[in-house]
């Protein structure tokens, strides 16, 4: 998976831009479009479609596509035109607890943006022709939108997208355990959320989503402020979930909170690449197309 | 270290603020909302040593701020240290009455002694006539004696109370002074209770004089035909003495004189008419030389020049003014009197015009656009414009030549009355005082009425409401309007008794210019005027005012400086009378004390120190609060 941006016209994937854009729908759009139309030169096109026809090679066609058994029947060298498949069912798992609410140093927040990923994902699902679900969480499930391919349905998870507030303490580990059973082999499960909970509960509720056949890609969203501290002066820390409250000179206690999310942070990694499940962490400060290569990258080795 | 405003210390109370803003503001946080506070370690603010010593410094550069403010503003500063000895101030008369034969060596060796009596002490030597002079330093006794070597009596006459002050400036931050004054005693060189010390600093005086006789010429005069030299015998017998003078450098025939003791005598001298310059002296052994001979210059007596354009002949416009400025004081005419005619006031170039004191306009004829550019320059010079209406003056062409914006646009007035000064402290109208009355003798037939105007100042009025004199500026000069005229056509004003000095007073009021002096006394020679007596060139720093054209201009070029007459007394007084005639300031001591310590404090100006400290200390705070 590449982990640049460079080269390609990133401007309206820029989450400032992004926040500051109408509807979801819009938000969506034109966080998909102008990644689509910078993939256009990477080294992704063409997957994802199915065998439509054959077409005479022209020079500077992909070799890849020459189909060697027509060239041996015809002596001519024909390449396989595809069409998108159909028959994937993506299901967005969104955390919306409390903690998902926080806004340090990005344009959004991390509910807004798990939002827009979720929005731009169901886009970009709706426009492969693959079916598209929602799913929002905090403690439990509180709305769920079924997997469908019908034009109509995309509008319904943008809509519910639009509308969402943050709810109250996270337990992924307990949806996922929900979800296991419900969610069919063939599906994808895209686990948005910044894991801020108990990994042993988190870990243990993707396994078991695992062990039932979906493949799942989990993004884990963090602030800035989450990933870089950068706090100055006595401070009196207050947790969003439990309203604990911590009174700390962040300079002392900086380096203890890196050393711990990095941990955090490495052994979701470990643990989640071990069940192959994709684990990839994106920065609220950072554009959006990282995820949707991710996703684009799962779903080709579905394939 | 002491403190000129002590109470500004009061303001170093205000560093209990930030501490006690330190004390409490142990606990003190900011609330932040966060999603990962289970990572956070417990970490209480107050158990940081790098905090806590952060805090500390706070303390301290704020702390040190508001001392340091406190401390500039009861600005400090660092008292000199007590004088463990005492400082002499031997003074020493140098007036020109120390030139009596052996007097000066009699001085020069009393302050000798005086300087060999005071070799413990800081001495400083002064020497003093009309001015007290430091020629050496609160030092040794050997710098002392090597600057009394160098001395030698002068031209001044001698005043007490120069050197008193000196000596009270000398020794005013001294807690113990003292002074000794050598000199001939001279009474003369006590004014009237201004030879002031202060209490406390200790007065001794040697006498370096003797009775004398002496001889002088105390004045010289110069008259129409003969020069006069006031001769005075100071001694207590008669003297009999040869007169010499010397009227423009041509030595006339001395004359003999016994002066009787205690008395003047005025030698007159034959002189041809016109002298400038005159040296008169006077031959006398026993005395003091440097009144043996006085310098006189003839005061210039430079007229002020009035120029009248009047109208061409055969009219007789100008000639009753003219006369009326000519009439003759005691010493002859006070104004230099020309009538031209317009036109010859046209052909006139502006450079002469400058040279003018007054311009009188009786007749606008002939006058053209050159005229009016040369008046205009004449105007902004700072010259003086008389303008008396008539039947010969175009006010349109007076105000078109003069560029006077509106224009002088006046009706014609009958039977105006009498005339009345507005204003009877202006200067034309000043001299009149109680006998202003006189011009209600006169009655005004015919004068222009004027509009009135902001430009235009009203001096007098006739009796029936118009302007009869009337005041404006013109650039550095003054125009002066006489709304009726001169020439006894529009009235019998110039038959009147009065008419005569109101001319005058009009012409002195706008021709008026700073006299010239030329003789001095050594005291006040101007700048760049040796101090001794003389006929000497004049300074080319005087001002230009100062020396006058015309007659006698060779004597403007010249000072005559001559000694104060004053010194010539030969009546002393003994010390002990010396010490009475010295006031001393009693109650002085306090102010001499703060304005010392003013002084001290101006000098050392720690309080701009104590500033710049101060923002050192708040740019420390500032730099580790941000930390």
């Amino acid at each position: 998976m590449p982990s640049s941006t460079a080269g390609r016209d990133v401007r309206f994937l820029d989450p400032a831009v992004i926040a500051r854009l109408g509807s979801m729908e819009l938000k969506a759009r034109t966080v998909v479009e102008g990644f689509l139309s910078g993939l256009h030169r990477s080294p992704y096109k063409g997957f994802s479609v199915e065998f439509a026809e054959y077409r005479q090679y022209l020079p500077g066609d992909d070799l890849s596509t020459l189909d060697w058994k027509v060239y041996a029947r015809t002596d001519r060298h024909y390449v396989k035109k595809f069409e998108e498949e159909t028959n994937l069912e993506c299901h967005l798992l969104l955390d919306v607890s409390a903690s998902m609410a926080y806004r340090g140093g990005a344009a959004m927040s991390k509910i807004e943006y798990g939002s827009v990923l979720a929005a731009s994902l169901a886009y970009l699902i709706n426009r492969q022709r693959d079916a598209a679900g929602l799913i929002e969480f905090d403690d439990r499930i509180t709305a769920r939108l079924p997997a469908s391919a019908r034009p109509g349905h995309m509008h319904a998870i943008l809509l519910a997208l639009d509308k969402i507030v943050p709810g109250s303490r996270s337990d992924v580990g307990r949806p996922l355990h929900q979800l296991a059973d419900a969610l069919g082999k063939r599906s994808l499960a895209v686990l948005i959320s910044d894991l801020l909970d108990d990994p042993d509960r988190v870990v243990k509720g993707l396994k078991h989503l695992r062990f039932r056949g979906t493949d799942v890609i989990v993004f884990q969203l963090l602030d800035p402020h989450e990933l870089q501290f950068p706090f100055k002066g006595s401070s009196r820390f207050t947790d969003l979930e439990s309203a604990d409250e911590i009174t700390a000179e962040p300079s002392a206690v900086r380096q203890g909170y890196l050393d711990a999310m990095a941990g955090l942070r490495a052994r979701y990694e470990k643990e989640l690449r071990g069940a192959g499940i994709d684990f990839l962490t994106l920065d609220t400060s950072k554009p959006l197309d990282f995820a949707l290569l991710a996703y684009l990258d799962a779903r080709a080795r579905r394939k | 270290m002491s403190f000129l405003t002590p109470l500004y210390l009061a303001g170093a109370a205000l560093i209990a603020l930030p501490i006690i803003l330190h004390l409490l503001r142990r606990d003190v946080a900011l609330p932040v909302p966060f999603t990962a506070v289970s990572m956070l370690r417990k970490s209480p603010v107050d158990r940081s040593r790098t905090h806590r010593l952060r805090d500390l410094l706070l303390l301290v550069a704020r702390v040190a701020a508001l001392l340091l403010l406190a401390g500039s503003f009861a600005r400090p500063y660092l008292a000199g240290a007590p004088s463990t000895g005492r400082t002499t101030v031997v003074a020493i008369d140098r007036s020109f009455s120390m030139a009596a034969p052996a007097r000066f060596e009699r001085a020069r060796a009393l302050a000798r002694d005086a300087v060999d009596e005071s070799s413990g002490d800081r001495i400083a030597l002064v020497a003093f006539d009309d001015r007290a002079e430091v020629v050496s330093a609160a030092g040794t006794a050997a710098d002392a004696r090597a600057a009394l070597a160098a001395l030698k009596p002068g031209f001044g006459a001698t005043r007490y109370a120069a050197l008193f002050d000196k000596a009270t400036e000398l020794l005013m931050d001294e807690a113990s002074g003292r002074v000794i004054v050598v000199g001939d005693l001279q009474k003369s060189g006590f004014d009237e209770n201004d030879a002031v010390l202060p209490e406390g600093i200790d007065l001794q005086v040697r006498d370096a004089g003797a009775d004398t006789s002496n001889l002088s010429v105390t004045n010289a005069t110069i008259e129409r035909r003969q020069v006069l030299a006031t001769v005075r015998n100071f001694g207590a017998r008669p003297r009999t003495t040869d007169v010499r003078v010397s009227a423009d450098d041509r030595p006339l025939p001395a004359r003999r004189v016994t002066i009787p003791a205690g008395d003047a005598v005025d030698v007159a001298f034959d002189a041809p008419p016109g002298v400038q310059r005159l040296a008169a002296t006077l031959d006398d052994t026993e005395g003091y030389a440097a009144d043996n001979e006085r310098f006189v210059l003839a005061e210039t007596r430079t007229l002020p020049r009035i120029l009248i354009a009047g109208a061409a002949p055969p009219a007789t416009s100008g000639f009753y003014l003219s006369r009326a400025l000519l009439a003759e004081a005691e010493d002859g005419p006070d104004f230099d009197v020309r009538l031209v005619t317009g036109a010859a006031l046209a052909a006139t170039a502006a450079d002469l015009l400058r040279d003018q004191s007054v311009i009188v306009i009786l007749s606008t004829q002939g006058l053209d656009r050159r005229a009016g550019e040369a008046l205009r320059s004449f105007l902004e010079g700072g010259g003086g414009l008389f303008i008396a209406a008539g039947p010969d003056v175009d006010p349109s062409v007076v105000s078109a030549v003069l560029a006077w914006q509106p224009p002088l646009v006046p009706r014609d007035m009958r039977n105006a009355g009498v005339l009345a000064a507005t204003d009877l402290r202006h200067p034309v109208f000043r001299p009149f005082d109680a006998v202003a009355a006189n011009f209600g003798q006169v009655t005004f037939e015919r004068a222009w009425r004027l509009e009135a105007s902001p430009v235009w100042r009203v001096v007098a009025r006739y009796t029936n409401g118009g302007t009869a004199l009337a005041e404006r500026v013109g650039g550095a000069g003054r125009v002066l309007l006489f709304t009726s005229d001169v020439d006894r056509k529009w009235n019998d004003f110039p038959l009147n008794p009065a008419f005569v000095p109101f001319a005058q007073e009009v012409a002195r009021y706008l021709g008026a210019r700073p006299p010239a002096v030329s003789n001095y006394l050594v005291a006040d020679a101007p700048a760049g005027v040796a101090p001794r007596p003389g006929l000497v060139p004049r300074p080319g720093l005087l001002p230009q005012s100062a020396a006058p054209a015309g007659p006698g201009a060779a004597g403007s070029r010249t000072l005559a400086i001559n000694v104060d007459p004053r010194e010539s007394s030969v009546e002393r007084v003994t010390p002990i009378e010396f010490q009475k005639l010295v006031a001393r300031a009693s109650g002085a001591s306090q102010p001499r004390l703060v304005r010392l310590a003013r002084q001290t404090e101006a000098q050392q100006n720690y309080w701009r120190y104590g500033l710049m400290l101060m923002l050192a200390a708040l740019v420390v705070e500032a730099f580790v609060g941000s930390r």
